[in-house]
């Protein structure tokens, strides 16, 4: 009857802990695989902002890109996407991608000249698919030519389910097998 | 035979559970409405308590979805998030076993990535009054630490690891070590998070600033609102409905009341202890001399007898929500006044205040009515838009187009030197200050118009700017908060 009523419980949790997780997960990314994004500043004169924490994205977030700089500046905005990456397991951070990357896989999907209003700020939001992103802002002008650059990655769904299950079944096997024991040993 | 005896039994206890279903049906929720039409049950305390539950109401509602992926909502849409929210509230505020805990700037900054839901109100709330809303006693360690209440945070993270935060704009508490249930408020966000949402960024965000600035405003709206044509409340233009007035304030036969019209349009009743004035726009003053009761003036009695007046003056529009309490004083005697607001589908009524009143404020002097006054509109119905129409504009859009406007207040406002400040440190501190960005209902009834317009209320650094939500022209321009 113990048994029983034992069996019944370690079913139940079975049931409950994995719902659980899948809530928590909530589109966050692992901690172990944040990074901070190394702008490639050249000068301040024109400023890319992302409102991704570690430059990590889900497929179908959407980010906010805002190009800062002066007032009247006139800015090229462009963005490029490299579908042709390899996502390593555990090791997936922006610095890892770009060192084997190739250059020619950048595809241009958005380019667009604009001037900075009064506030100085010009945002754009971006819903993203799997891939690299590559975002240039470029200020040309009788001052010269400065530059800023990001990057930011997004990783596909398959992926982010992927590290999800890994997570489940850590904590799941060992419930699982706790109950094949006691099935066994009926 | 047994089996069929069990089946009689079963269906004898459907049909009493029917029957009992169905005279609750009729007993408890149909007459509701219809005992409040009689005089008799309005003494009971019960009554009175659950209908000051009424008068909060959330200006705007921000949903994390985790991260930085956030919805804002003016009005609740149908999700009922605050009824929700307040059942929450009610679980954790009537624990025992409550954790309050101060959380630092960084605590919160890290909460704020959380998936969560906010609730902001339109001004400070005394946290006493907050919890006597919410039918219960908030205990004296969570009022000590924090006296008023501006914005609540549910957090819905993890079922292990649920809290909520109470802030007042500057400090956060941190409540936890209760378990609520808040699947409930978790569906309605997942079914918020599946529809084509408005999204909503920081200020930090969206405007580049390098110091923090949390205030959330959009970038785009998705969402078209109408005009609105309203009418006054009062039918200044039929006597007859001017003396029912009198007769409800003056509870008296009026041949004992004197009635003067001025010359302006408005009607004046008055006896020796009261006087009524009905203006020719609709708005309604009442005042009367009190007498001392030897009580002493009580926060929560004074706005319970200030609700239970207007339950029995001409009753509280629907949506009415209270907005400020402020202190007062007359002929050395404290008292209370109430500013009592109210949404007309689902958005806050503004006006010029100096010029038009819209609201009910009451004065509260040793717990009784000092004066009434109110302005109330009643809509009728709604502009059509047509698809031709151009699109409602974002908070974003109009601090866009305003923004050298603005910032010049701005810098008149606070003094600031342009000589001995950059134009960055001006734009910084400039972005720094907005605190606040809503959509309301305009009254410009001033220049005889009878329809409310869809804005945007912009406040920066204490200054109130209110915008048209269509063509982001200036419709009040930088009163003071």
């Amino acid at each position: 009857m113990f048994k029983k009523l034992l069996t019944m419980a370690l079913i139940l949790a079975v049931i409950c802990i994995p719902s659980t997780f899948a809530y928590a997960g909530g589109g966050s990314t692992d901690s172990n695989s944040a990074i901070k994004v190394e702008s490639q500043k050249i000068e301040k004169d024109v400023q890319i902002n992302v409102n991704s924490e570690n430059g990590i994205q889900t497929e179908g977030d959407v980010i906010l890109i805002t190009i800062k700089g002066k007032k009247g500046i006139t800015v090229t905005l462009e963005v490029y996407l490299n579908t042709n990456i390899k996502m390593k397991e555990n090791a997936d951070t922006i610095e890892s991608i770009l060192e084997s990357v190739n250059v020619d896989d950048f595809e241009l999907i958005l380019s667009e000249d604009l001037e900075l209003n009064d506030n100085g700020v010009y945002p754009k939001e971006i819903k993203l698919k799997k891939g690299l992103y590559k975002i240039v802002a470029t200020k040309k002008g009788d001052s010269g030519y400065h530059r800023d650059v990001r990057y930011v990655l997004c990783k596909g769904i398959d992926d982010a389910t992927k590290t999800l299950d890994d997570a489940k079944n850590s904590i799941v096997s060992p419930v699982i097998d706790a109950i094949k024991k006691l099935i066994n040993s009926k | 035979m047994k089996n069929i005896e069990r089946i009689k039994s079963l269906l004898l206890a459907f049909l009493v559970f029917t029957t009992i279903y169905l005279v609750q049906q009729l007993w408890v929720e149909f007459p509701e409405s219809l005992f409040s039409s009689f005089a008799f049950g309005q003494e009971s305390n019960e009554i009175k308590e659950s209908e000051i539950s009424d008068f909060i109401l959330p200006e705007k509602y921000v949903i994390n979805f985790g991260g930085n992926s956030r919805a804002i909502m003016y009005f609740d849409d149908g999700y009922q998030l605050w009824n929700k929210g307040k059942e929450i509230l009610k679980t954790v505020f009537q624990s025992k076993n409550i954790k309050l805990e101060e959380m630092t700037n960084s605590d919160f900054e890290e909460a704020r990535k959380k998936r969560a839901i906010g609730f902001y109100f339109s001004n400070d709330m005394h946290t006493f009054i907050f919890g006597k809303m919410l039918d219960l006693d908030i205990s004296p360690s969570i009022i000590d630490s924090i006296k008023q209440i501006d914005s609540i945070f549910i957090y819905l993270d993890s079922p292990l690891d649920n809290f909520i935060v109470l802030s007042n704009g500057t400090k956060y508490f941190k409540i936890s070590g209760v378990s609520f249930d808040y699947k409930s408020v978790k569906d309605e966000i997942d079914a918020i998070s599946r529809s084509d949402f408005t999204r909503v960024y920081t200020i930090t965000d969206l405007l580049a600033t390098s110091d923090n600035n949390n205030t959330y405003i959009p970038l785009t709206v998705n969402f078209n609102l109408s005009q609105i044509y309203v009418r006054k409340e009062i039918d200044t233009l039929s006597e007859i409905e001017e003396n029912n007035i009198a007769t409800l304030f003056f509870n008296r036969d009026l041949a004992y009341i004197r009635r003067i019209e001025e010359s302006d349009g408005s009607v004046i009743y008055v006896d020796s202890q009261r006087t009524l004035k009905l203006y020719e726009n609709g708005t309604l003053e009442f005042f009367r001399n009190i007498e001392s009761n030897g009580e002493n003036n009580n926060l929560y009695l004074s706005l319970k007898n200030a609700i239970d007046f207007g339950n029995t003056h001409m009753g509280w529009p629907k949506d009415t929500y209270l907005y400020k309490v402020d202190e007062i004083e007359f002929e050395n005697n404290k008292g209370y006044k109430f500013t009592f607001k109210y949404k007309l589908d689902g958005l806050p009524v503004v006006s010029d205040e100096e010029q038009v009143l819209n609201s009910i404020e009451i004065e509260m002097f040793n717990n009784q009515v000092k004066s009434y006054r109110r302005h109330i509109w009643e809509a009728i119905g709604k502009v059509t838009l047509k698809s031709s129409y151009k699109s409602m504009l974002s908070a974003y859009d109009i601090l866009d187009r305003n923004y050298s406007f603005m910032k010049a207040k701005f810098i008149e406002k606070n003094n600031i030197d342009i000589d001995l400040t950059s134009a960055e440190e001006i734009d910084e501190k400039f972005k720094l200050g907005i605190n606040n960005a809503y959509l309301a209902y305009y009254d410009n009834s001033t220049e005889g118009n009878q329809v409310l317009k869809p804005v945007w209320i912009i406040e920066v650094a204490g200054l109130s700017y209110i915008f048209d939500a269509y063509d982001g022209y200036v419709e009040n321009g930088g009163n003071p908060r």
